[in-house]
């Protein structure tokens, strides 16, 4: 299945970086405009309607936090990845207490970028409420917390239970490692424990192997997706 | 129990301590100076006393000298009669001893300038009570013998005027300088409290405090504010210097780890390659976990930290530490075991960061320990403080290494074959230091555990007291 185009504003000072991260969401179909600088980001911002906004903290004329405070002031509601080189925890905290949905620290590598990205770019809308999740045959009642497939009930353990809404959630697209970490196991640390692979394996233990053909898979040097 | 300890809190406040110091030792000194203003003024009523009387025979002398022996009788007689409510008394007696004038009947046997009894003068008791005797003075004129007394009460009178003078100095310098001391002490009390609030803010981490003493200082307490003041300035200029570094070295170094990255990122995947790309970005990862966890430390270390705060059930946590690093242990041989306290209990912290320091304690029971080995992490509490153990039965620290664990990059083995950075009990110090708590490693022969101490259990619901402890 083909993720639909995203129009992206790209705000960023380096030059290589830049070009790195235009040309790899070039490559996956998506349109990517950049901006140099913080007050020629803020007036492209205005400018156009974006899926997304990804934004370097230190940028000249503008810095990045003002520059999504003042998008915010602006009633500007796009959602907005931070890349920054400043990873202490303040500075999480800053990034996203000033309006930024997401916080990725440099070096970042861009699989984990894009899945970021389409992660939060196409977030289900919070005022409709979820009952259920579909892949294909597989079911999950999000009431009664039930997981069916082709009919027949899964029984899992409440991690593997998260670990399988959020693939769903996030369903056709690719999920990190770390995105796993920080969204089913609530750290934003690294174990360095193959704790994500052993609840991987066990739920497809539950999920595909009873089944014919698989739902979860392995995207190399990525991340893991749910495809139906 | 509670008067003394309320005795003692009273009196931990320096100036009001200080205060009743000097009152002591004032009310000593004024004590022992109005002892000898006694005594010396006693003495000096004797010595009046005896002046007078002196005077007084000196006086009839002359008259026998000018007179004769009538006139002298007449003069004693007239001294006697003038001697209002028994203050004086005179008797003249003759050379056989016989009474010529005067109140005393026959002559004592007393010597001159002693204090004599009235039943040793032959007189009666004194009907008002005041009157217990004389002191006396006997000289011979002409002839005759004279004597004369002064009662001991004009002596006791005067003394005791002299006392209500001084008690009544006394009473009121005591309580004037009590007064002045504490409304004084109140003044410096005011002083020393804004100076901790200031420092304890500061040591907090907001180095914007001041106390805004007043330059040039008026007194020495003004000198140490000024001090403070000057010392917050430098400190706050050297963070934020030293935090300018902290983001040009973090701008400087992550920009090119990201280029190299991108670069080896960018490179068609080849077999040829591929191994030395996967090690290349494994690299570039372990240099940003290392710089990200010295960063954190520092940040920690030095209060600038700032992170959420809730009610974390330790029981669940304890479950998401298992859930982390059950199967790592397993797969190393070892058994993994985590004992809970009650449902009810939680801590005041961040989850993550707590998840993280025990994370750290239990990778590096897995690391050190052979197989067969167990790990134990529990957590107990103890009135308003929950402590966290991590034990397990490995080979132990090295006693000469234990003063070193917690600096940062020091490893137990020198040759580093384990792999690791050695930041992680940096970091479990600094997490816990963050939290208000301590770190406590001990050899346990075999084993060791590491005991986290003294963190708030969620129970202590008071910010106030919290914030005083934890880096926000």
């Amino acid at each position: 299945m083909e993720l639909e185009s995203m129009n992206i504003l790209l705000i960023e000072d380096d030059a290589e970086t830049a070009a790195y991260v235009t040309s790899g969401f070039h490559e996956e179909g998506h349109s990517v405009r950049h901006a140099a600088n913080g007050s020629d980001g803020f007036l492209a911002a205005l400018d156009d309607d974006y899926d997304i906004l990804i934004v370097d903290r230190m940028i000249p004329k503008l810095d990045g936090l003002s520059l999504v405070k003042a998008l915010r002031d602006a009633g500007n509601r796009t959602p907005v990845i931070f890349l920054s080189a400043l990873t202490a925890i303040r500075d999480r905290v800053d990034g996203l207490q000033g309006g930024g949905d997401d916080y990725l620290s440099k070096p970042f590598a861009f699989a984990e970028l894009s899945a970021r990205v389409q992660a939060l770019a196409r977030r289900p809308a919070l005022a409709t409420e979820e009952t259920e999740l579909r892949t294909s045959d597989l079911i999950v009642d999000l009431l009664i917390q039930k997981v069916t497939r082709a009919g027949t009930e899964i029984r899992l353990q409440p991690r593997e239970y998260r670990l399988l809404c959020y693939l769903m959630r996030n369903a056709d697209r690719v999920v990190t490692r770390t995105m796993l970490l920080e969204s089913v196991w609530d750290i934003n640390f690294d174990p360095r424990t193959n704790v994500v692979e052993t609840q991987i394996s066990r739920l497809r233990d539950k999920v595909d192997k009873p089944f014919d053909r698989p739902l979860i898979h392995t995207v190399r040097g990525s991340g893991y997706r749910i495809h139906g | 129990m509670v008067d003394r300890k309320m005795r003692s809190l009273w009196l931990r406040r320096t100036s009001r301590r200080l205060s009743v110091q000097y009152s002591l030792l004032y009310t000593g000194l004024v004590l022992v100076i109005f002892l000898l203003a006694y005594f010396v003024s006693r003495y000096e009523m004797r010595d009046w006393a005896k002046d007078l009387m002196r005077d007084d025979a000196a006086s009839l002398q002359v008259v026998f000298d000018e007179g004769d022996l009538d006139s002298l009788r007449a003069s004693v007689e007239a001294l006697s009669r003038l001697s209002a409510a028994r203050m004086r008394i005179f008797g003249l007696f003759d050379e056989a001893g016989n009474a010529i004038s005067g109140k005393l009947e026959s002559v004592p046997d007393v010597r001159s300038s002693t204090h004599v009894s009235l039943r040793e003068l032959g007189l009666p008791p004194d009907p008002s009570g005041e009157v217990d005797g004389y002191w006396v003075q006997i000289d011979r004129i002409g002839p005759w013998t004279l004597i004369q007394g002064i009662s001991d009460e004009v002596i006791f009178e005067l003394l005791e005027a002299l006392v209500a003078a001084l008690v009544f100095g006394f009473v009121s310098l005591l309580a004037l300088g009590l007064l002045l001391g504490s409304r004084i002490g109140r003044l410096t009390e005011d002083r020393v409290a804004i100076i901790s609030d200031v420092l304890g803010r500061a040591s907090s981490g907001d180095l914007s405090a001041r106390i805004a003493a007043k330059d040039p200082a008026f007194d020495d307490l003004g000198q140490v504010e000024t001090r403070i003041d000057h010392a917050l300035g430098q400190i706050e200029s050297l963070v934020t210097a030293q935090r300018q570094i902290t983001v040009d070295v973090a701008h400087d170094l992550r920009s090119p780890l990201q280029r190299l990255r991108q670069r080896l990122e960018r490179l068609a995947p080849t077999s040829r390659f591929e191994d030395d790309k996967a090690a290349g970005l494994a690299a570039i990862d372990q240099i940003e976990r290392t710089f990200n966890a010295l960063l954190t430390i520092a940040d920690l270390e030095h209060g600038q930290s700032a992170f959420d705060l809730a009610a974390v059930p330790v029981g669940p946590m304890l479950d998401d530490l298992r859930d982390l690093y059950e199967e790592a242990a397993v797969i190393a041989g070892m058994t993994f075991d985590v004992s809970s306290p009650g449902p009810d209990v939680a801590v005041l912290g961040n989850r993550n960061l707590l998840l993280q320091m025990l994370g750290n304690l239990v990778e590096n029971a897995i690391k050190y320990c052979p197989r067969g080995a167990r790990v134990a992490v529990s957590a107990t509490s103890r009135g308003r403080q929950v402590d966290f153990t991590v034990r397990d039965s490995g080979p132990g620290m090295a006693e000469g290494f234990l003063p070193h664990a917690y600096d940062r990059f020091s490893r137990e083995d020198p040759s580093r074959h384990i792999p690791g950075n050695g930041l992680g009990l940096a970091m479990v110090r600094a997490i816990a230091i963050g939290h208000g708590a301590t770190v406590t490693l001990n050899n346990l022969d075999p084993g060791l555990c590491v005991l986290v101490s003294g963190l708030f259990s969620s129970s202590v619901n008071e910010a106030a007291l919290f914030e005083g402890r934890v880096a926000r």
